[in-house]
């Protein structure tokens, strides 16, 4: 495997807060990865080692075997940081150009605003842009230097949905020309539009990875949960697609896949039970069961 | 660095040409922003207007045009001026930045984006230089040989380098903009009053007579009039010393301010 973006047993502290523990990861060449975690697991520490933005405090990160610092792997790699913003007083066009001249084989301007859907804003100044117009530009950024690995740190964070399904084509359509691309995101739907697999990192830690099939069976199920006095754990096995129960004091939490599947089967069964309620698998809850299910 | 092969280098990137996008860039950006264009243009002209043109036309006690004194002080005085608040500013606000932290992950190298700073700002300045000098003369009725025309312009680009490597310092310590004007103009103002760029030394206290020495802006000012024909009393060298050492100093400083803004934000 042509190894194009590795974390070795990587860890960052800011103070008190660990940012990063004992990471180890590698994206080979070609593929397309997305670093999934809630708010403040780490995601964009591990992505500024990558970049070597940050340095690690122990292990070390390379860029197609480089220290990410060099500009030899620096002329390889494209990024969109979180909050890029550009000179205020420069036109699209000419920040498009500017930036293109630091790369050795840039795509042609024109080339990257149509790729980030900016053709009509090229001569408009930055500071005119809307946000999500400022993000496109961004994207241009990131890719006008034609870079073999892109790194894109929560790039949607800010966009409606519409405007986050227009940017998912974008990014296909790049990566279509095999390209490497590492992302974060704090939206299991993003990491599936996207993604060939899902690194789930929550407080600093690798807490799961594979293709988003599995994650999704992992993290993207609903949490059922209702009260019974009379109900055992035991009374609930041989109930399809449960993937995990559990019982304090008289309340039950099952987590599933499938939650009308599940109730159906409980309510077949003529189980008695009260305070009924079933709640989206948001990521927060699901990654804190992915982190005590390890413990 | 190993010499493991490079698979695609298509061309190699001549940092100089980088150099000159980027200059141009950020002339570009500072040539659209009329907050920071109009007052650096202006200051140096209303300065000639209010002080130095009412005395232009006299004429000192040892035979030489007092408006060539003052226009050859003043030509220092506006180069500092521009490139102290220009280069402090423009570092100070901009170090807080996205645009900062993206370009980092940029092939862009530090040089080149110092170098760019520094050579948009001298650009800058000197157009503000060359305004001043074509009202003052006009004005003032001052007239030189051209070649003491362009010894004047090089000599205020050798005055202002320690206030080059200042503007460097003061925009790594100063957090934004709003901190950075404020230290600049109780920095600037006592200083090149006590230079004797506004007022002749010989005008002013014994005290500040005796301080002046040790100021860069005396040693540019010095520079400059020598250059419009104002004798000095020491040698011309001396002075040059002082300002390389000032220059130094100024380093010093700007890269260890550097470095630990450094260590505080990509360490």
């Amino acid at each position: 495997m042509n190894t194009a973006v590795e974390l070795v047993d990587a860890s960052k502290t800011f103070g008190a807060v660990q940012a990063v523990k004992n990471v180890s990861l590698e994206v080979a060449a070609g593929e397309i990865v997305a670093i999934l975690g809630p708010n403040g697991a780490g995601k964009t520490t591990a992505i500024s080692l990558m970049l070597g933005l940050r340095s690690p405090d122990k292990g070390s990160a390379r860029v197609f075997g480089r220290d990410p610092r060099t500009p030899q792997a620096r002329d390889r790699i494209g990024v969109m940081l979180q909050d890029s913003d550009v000179p205020a007083t420069l036109r699209v066009r000419e920040v498009i150009d500017l930036v293109a001249r630091y790369y050795p084989s840039p795509l042609p301007v024109k080339r990257a605003l149509e790729m980030a859907g900016l053709e009509d804003k090229a001569d408009s100044m930055a500071s005119s842009l809307s946000g999500g117009q400022k993000k496109r530009l961004c994207f241009a950024l990131s890719v006008v230097g034609n870079p073999d690995v892109l790194f894109l740190d929560e790039p949607t964070a800010a966009l409606d949905v519409e405007a986050r399904r227009g940017f998912w084509e974008q990014v296909s359509a790049f990566s279509k020309s095999g390209k490497t691309i590492v992302l974060t995101t704090h939206y299991l739907e993003e990491a599936d539009a996207l993604a060939q697999r899902i690194i789930v990192i929550n407080r600093g830690e690798i807490v799961a990875q594979g293709s988003p099939a599995q994650i999704k069976a992992r993290v993207g199920g609903k949490l059922v949960r209702f009260k019974s006095h009379t109900l055992t754990l035991a009374m609930l096995e041989g109930i399809p697609g449960i993937v995990r129960k559990s019982l304090v004091s008289d309340t039950f939490e099952l987590f599933t896949l499938e939650p009308e599947r599940v109730l159906r089967a409980i309510f077949e069964r003529d189980l008695e039970l009260s305070d009924l309620e079933v709640r989206g698998g948001g990521l927060e809850e699901a990654f804190v069961e992915l982190t005590t299910s390890r413990a | 660095m190993t010499t493991a092969t490079l698979n695609d280098s298509p061309r190699a990137v001549s940092p100089l040409s980088i150099l000159f996008s980027q200059t141009r860039a950020e002339l570009t950006a500072v040539l659209r922003s009329p907050g920071a264009v109009i007052p650096t243009l202006l200051f140096p002209i209303m300065f000639w207007l209010f002080f130095g043109l009412p005395n232009a036309k006299e004429t000192s006690s040892s035979g030489f045009n007092v408006g060539t004194y003052i226009l050859g002080s003043f030509a220092m005085y506006s180069m500092i001026q521009t490139v102290l608040f220009n280069l402090a500013i423009n570092i100070s606000s901009e170090r807080a930045t996205g645009w900062y932290r993206y370009q980092r992950t940029t092939p862009l190298r530090v040089w080149v984006m110092f170098g760019a700073k520094l050579l948009s700002t001298l650009s800058l300045a000197l157009l503000a230089l060359v305004i001043l000098l074509v009202v003052g003369s006009v004005t003032g009725g001052v007239n030189l040989p051209a070649l003491s025309w362009l010894s004047l312009v090089a000599r205020v680009l050798l005055g202002v380098l320690p206030f080059a490597a200042l503007a460097v310092f003061i925009g790594y310590v100063a957090r934004g903009p709003n901190v950075a004007s404020p230290i600049i103009n109780l920095i600037f103002f006592p200083m090149a009053f006590a230079s004797g760029l506004f007022i002749p030394l010989s005008g002013l206290p014994k005290i500040v007579q005796d301080i002046a020495p040790f100021l860069p802006a005396y040693h540019g000012g010095m520079l400059a009039r020598v250059a419009v024909g104002v004798p000095s009393a020491s040698s011309e060298w001396v002075h040059v010393a002082c300002l390389l050492g000032f220059t130094a100093l100024f380093l010093i400083l700007a890269v260890r301010a550097y470095k630990r803004d450094e260590g505080a934000n990509y360490r």
